[in-house]
């Protein structure tokens, strides 16, 4: 259970991977990942890396609407990428298609 | 503010008053506030009124020796850390052991005056790190009593809350963990009988446990039931739970939830499903499973609940059984870490779905598949016999029906 910050080169791209349990364990370290990031002065684009995501529970589901948040609400585009069937359907019965841009791993 | 530094004291207990005059030059420099005794028994007295915080004893003394007042004291101060100190001029194995076993040091005389401040000095730092350590302590068992109080606290709540919310009603079964747990475990159900006849049902999930759910379930049940009990059409009541916990619950925090409105007029059967694993109906005669999946955000993520046009509207038959549940069941984990899984719920479904003791049914198949031991997480299953529930109307509503 571990969590990996990437930042790219231009520095616009803000790449959190998860592997293992995404659960409530989690709390801390996934709200430090982003909280340095700055959001008010550039456009700041976060993807969410689930290709090593084996779980995920509805406080994992908490935590990214705070990603959210963070990155602007409304205005922001949040992607989550690679997810594991298992992980897709937790998301997808939450309909959180609606909130996020959403890949299957593929 | 003007800080007073905190003086330490000592007692000095010698029969010899040469011995007495010369600790007490030493300690006095040391900034100590001094008192003196000539024997053990007079020294427990003087400890018991001036509560020093450090004693220096002498071993043999007439009326009580050192060793069995330095006993007596350290009975006396239970929850704080009073370092003795003894003095000897014996110091054969035997009389140096039995210093350390009623005492905490012990030092040869005559005094060696850089020695003994040394210790004095270290003992001082064990008596700091031990009150520090027991504030601590106090600290912590004052905050764990705390929060015990607000478990119970919610628990009451829950259970306050579980009274009004659920009917006892013959053609609606669950089963459900969240009672069985010390503390709220976030599952709710609530059912509401319509006016008109009929029957509002609502299972939640909130997140998170305790408080911060009950917090969360607290407007839901208000809302649900007096909405309900007006007249409200489901739609209102969902939006105004959404836009309750949306503006009660901080960001993170929501409710999975499904709705389902049984209605005696229309017999009609609705479902609204916003982020709880499919709603299935059960056609026994046919032996066909319905799913209805969850097509919302979860309540209080979003400020506005918007419905689309879409609603999953079922006409009411006799052999239609309704099942919705929280992800806790599909969850439910033997020990080679498999869960449950929607397959062998749907074959439970379609075996047992039909019989009033499918309850019974699935408890005994989940609980065998993970050993009987106890879901890791909360699960709520609920089965509703909607025909039945149409029909169980109020003399009053059976008037109105015929006019």
């Amino acid at each position: 259970m571990s969590i990996n910050t990437m930042v790219n080169s231009s520095g616009k791209t803000v790449t959190i991977a998860i592997s293992g349990r995404f659960d409530f364990g989690l709390h801390k370290e996934f709200k430090s990942a982003y909280e340095g990031v700055v959001t008010s002065t550039c456009q700041v684009n976060f993807v969410v890396d689930l290709s090593e995501t084996d779980y995920m529970d509805s406080s994992a589901l908490g935590m990214l609407l705070l990603l959210r948040e963070h990155a602007g609400g409304e205005k922001s585009e949040v992607k989550i990428i690679n997810c594991r069937p298992v992980i897709r359907e937790i998301l997808d019965i939450a309909n959180f298609g609606k909130l996020f841009s959403i890949q299957s791993i593929g | 503010m003007l800080i007073l530094e905190y003086q330490k004291s000592v007692l000095i207990v010698d029969d010899e008053s040469v011995n007495r005059q010369f600790l007490g030059t030493l300690l006095q420099k040391e900034n100590y506030n001094c008192f003196f005794s000539e024997n053990g028994k007079e020294a427990i007295n003087l400890f018991q009124q001036k509560k020093p915080d450090l004693v220096l004893m002498d071993t043999m003394m007439p009326v009580m020796d050192g060793y069995e007042a330095a006993k007596q004291i350290k009975a006396l101060v239970c929850h704080r850390f009073v370092p003795i100190i003894f003095f000897t001029a014996v110091t054969d194995h035997e009389t140096l052991i039995r210093c350390v076993e009623n005492g905490d040091d012990v030092l040869e005389k005559p005094y060696n005056s850089i020695l003994l401040c040394a210790k004095i000095e270290a003992m001082d730092r064990f008596r700091r790190r031990y009150a520090q350590l027991s504030q601590q302590k106090e600290s912590l068992e004052l905050y764990q009593s705390e929060i015990q109080y607000e478990l119970e606290f919610s628990e009451q709540i829950f259970k306050k809350m579980i009274s009004r919310a659920a009917l006892e009603l013959p053609y609606l079964k669950f089963w459900t963990s969240a009672m069985s747990k010390s503390q709220f475990s976030g599952d709710l159900l609530f059912t509401a009988r319509k006016p008109a006849g009929g029957l509002h049902v609502l299972l939640c999930d909130f997140t998170g446990h305790g408080l911060s759910a009950a917090m969360g379930a607290l407007p839901v049940s208000d809302i649900f039931i007096e909405m309900t009990h007006h007249g409200c059409v489901l739609l209102d009541i969902i939006s105004e739970i959404n836009k309750k916990i949306n503006q009660a619950l901080p960001t993170g925090f929501f409710c999975a939830a499904a709705f389902m409105d049984v209605d005696a007029l229309t017999s009609t059967l609705q479902i609204w499903n916003a982020g709880l694993p499919d709603v299935v109906v059960l056609d026994s005669h046919e032996n066909q499973l319905h799913r209805i999946a969850s097509r919302y955000l979860p309540l209080g993520i979003s400020n506005q609940f918007v419905a689309d046009n879409d609603v999953d509207i079922y006409p009411v038959t006799r052999d239609q059984k309704l099942f919705i549940y929280t992800d806790g069941l599909i969850e439910v984990v033997n020990d080679d870490n498999e869960m449950y899984g929607y397959e062998r719920l749907e074959r439970c479904l379609l075996d047992f779905g039909k019989n009033d003791s499918f309850m019974d049914e699935i408890k005994q198949d989940v609980l065998a598949f993970c050993g009987f031991s106890d879901p890791h997480d909360d699960l709520t299953c609920v089965r509703l016999d909607c025909f039945s529930a149409i029909s169980d109307l109020t003399s009053d509503q059976v008037d109105k029906q015929k006019n």
